[in-house]
């Protein structure tokens, strides 16, 4: 017989305290008296149960322990049991499902955790690649702050060195101007640099310049002395001309008085002596390059001389050209006399070298000899020139070489005929 | 079995036998009983020849740990909620044995069947007449609510 309670189901059996309501229906003790604290009612009937009202029931059970599992027992137990296997399979598969789901969500997982690995990695290169960016631009940004501050640093000396520019170049009312508008150390320093070493420049030039000027002082001072040396050397030479033009006028008025006295002298003589003479004379005078006072001289020892014997080349031309034996001499024997008095003849008339010297002695012929009547003897060849042409040209050579120059003039005055000259005007 | 407490082991019972011997027209959602055994959702289907013929109704049962001492939560759940004099459109149930005249000798089995028999014996289908008033201010457990079992017949 199986019996159970209604209110938890299970089974009586000997161990489990049964009690029986007035009404007949029995229950677990625990289980009715649980009901009864809700309401006093039997749960089967609900007649009225009451502490009071129930009564324990016992049960003689058969000794049955060797059958411990009866049928029902067994049902129940095989129905709990089967009912856990099913609990418990539902749950296996369940989580073999679970399994599934989450192995597949594994590998999604896996393949997404791959994916965002490899986009991690791409990423990481790109942040890389950009950092490296980052890190070339912030480069590139210093190196233009340091530019730009090298700009500015070059601006603001370019215009330190402009405000120095005008400093050199501009007024003196801009550069106060600047010095009072400046307030940076640097470019007052920088500027005043500039202008000291532009002073210090200036100074030097004029250091310079000073001593040009001293030496082209000195130089026209020098000059100067120079010229009144020269203004000086040039009076006396003024001098000496206005004072030979007075000798050569002297000696001119001198001549002239001379000729005249020629002249007359010659018109004197004319009766006595012949007019070949005459003219040769002149010719003489006026070629002579001796002063005139001692041409007269001479002309007068000349008269003197020619009275008594005649010239030594003559003497010689007659000897070489007469037939006499004893009297040929050889070329060179002459030479050695014509060397001796070639001196004469020179101071005769070398004066001027123009003077035909070699032509005196080349050719003389006897023929031509003339005797002058005074007991002398003149070569007529000597003066074949014409006597009033050639006496104004030696008037006029005089007078043109004395007005050339004065070192022509010097010169004649060093010549040893000049000097005598000198002495003659001396003496007179 | 051991390790279960009183109110587990009598509702694994209830369900082996709701599961092997179902009553006509009754089943009963083992897997989410199982999951918990504490909730319950009961299909139940119109009697042929009432005026439910043919509807489809779901019932959810909350117990508690107090089980059967205390009486379980039964409403009406999911898109069919029968119309029906004693049945609010939020698909709390006015029937006495879920409240008042709850014996620890019902099982859910007894309670299936008492509804059944409340649907089958339905003569008018309508709301309850304070239905919109009642919806608007119960509680959500129906076994908070103070009933009047004005009609006794069905």
């Amino acid at each position: 017989m199986e019996i159970n309670c209604i209110i938890c189901s299970d089974l009586f059996c000997q161990s489990s305290e049964i009690v029986v309501n007035q009404c007949g229906h029995i229950f677990h003790h625990t289980c009715l008296l649980q009901w009864i604290e809700r309401s006093k009612t039997c749960p089967q009937c609900r007649t009225r149960a009451t502490e009071k009202s129930i009564y324990k029931v016992f049960f003689n059970f058969l000794n049955t322990d060797h059958i411990v599992d009866n049928v029902g027992t067994l049902q129940a137990k095989l129905d709990g049991a089967n009912f856990k296997l099913k609990l418990n399979q539902k749950e296996i598969k369940e989580l073999i499902v679970k399994c599934d789901l989450r192995e597949a969500q594994n590998i999604e997982l896996r393949e997404l955790v791959s994916e965002l690995e490899s986009k991690i990695r791409s990423l990481e290169s790109g942040v890389n690649g950009l950092k490296e960016q980052v890190s070339f631009y912030r480069n590139k940004a210093k190196e233009t702050e340091r530019l730009q501050s090298e700009v500015m640093t070059l601006k603001s000396s370019l215009r330190d060195v402009e405000k120095v520019q005008t400093a050199i170049h501009g007024t003196r009312s801009e550069v106060t101007e600047i010095l009072r508008n400046e307030t940076s150390i640097e470019a007052l320093a920088l500027l005043s640099a500039t202008l000291k070493k532009t002073l210090i420049d200036l100074e030097q030039k004029n250091t310079i310049l000073l001593s040009k000027v001293r030496h082209t002082q000195n130089d026209t001072s020098k000059y100067k002395r120079e010229c009144r040396t020269l203004e000086t050397t040039n009076a006396e030479l003024k001098q000496n001309l206005s004072d030979s033009k007075k000798i050569w006028d002297e000696e001119k008025r001198y001549l002239k008085q001379k000729i005249e006295e020629l002249n007359e002298r010659l018109n004197e003589r004319k009766d006595k002596s012949p007019k070949p003479m005459d003219s040769s004379l002149q010719r003489i005078l006026t070629e002579s390059p001796a002063p005139l006072p001692r041409r007269r001289v001479k002309l007068e020892s000349d008269g003197l001389e020619m009275k008594g014997s005649p010239t030594v080349e003559e003497t010689v031309m007659n000897i070489m050209d007469s037939d006499s034996p004893y009297l040929q001499t050889k070329p060179s024997y002459g030479s050695i006399f014509g060397a001796k008095y070639t001196t004469k003849i020179g101071q005769k008339k070398s004066i001027f070298k123009t003077t035909p010297q070699e032509v005196v002695p080349s050719k003389p012929t006897t023929s031509h000899t003339v005797y002058t009547g005074l007991g002398g003897q003149v070569n007529e060849d000597y003066f074949k020139f014409p006597v009033k042409k050639s006496s104004p040209v030696g008037l006029k050579r005089h007078k043109s070489s004395s007005s050339v120059s004065t070192t022509k003039f010097r010169k004649l005055t060093a010549l040893p005929s000049t000097k005598k000259i000198t002495d003659f005007i001396t003496a007179d | 079995m051991a390790g279960m407490s009183p109110s587990e082991k009598r509702l694994q019972k209830e369900l082996m036998s709701l599961m092997k011997e179902p009553p006509p027209g009754v089943s009963v959602d083992a897997e989410i009983a199982e999951q918990n055994l504490l909730l319950w959702i009961i299909r139940m289907e119109g009697v042929s020849g009432t005026l439910y013929e043919g509807e489809q109704f779901e019932l959810q049962f909350k117990f508690s740990n107090k089980y059967p001492f205390d009486s379980p939560e039964v409403t009406f759940v999911g898109n069919n909620i029968p119309v029906h004099p004693h049945v609010y459109s939020n698909g709390h149930i006015c029937l006495s044995i879920l409240t008042d005249d709850w014996s620890p000798a019902l099982s859910v089995q007894s309670v299936c069947l008492s509804i059944v028999s409340m649907l089958s014996s339905c003569k008018e289908k309508k709301r309850p007449p304070d239905n919109a008033f009642y919806v608007k201010t119960c509680n959500k457990n129906p076994k908070k609510t103070k009933w009047w079992y004005h009609d006794d017949s069905v």
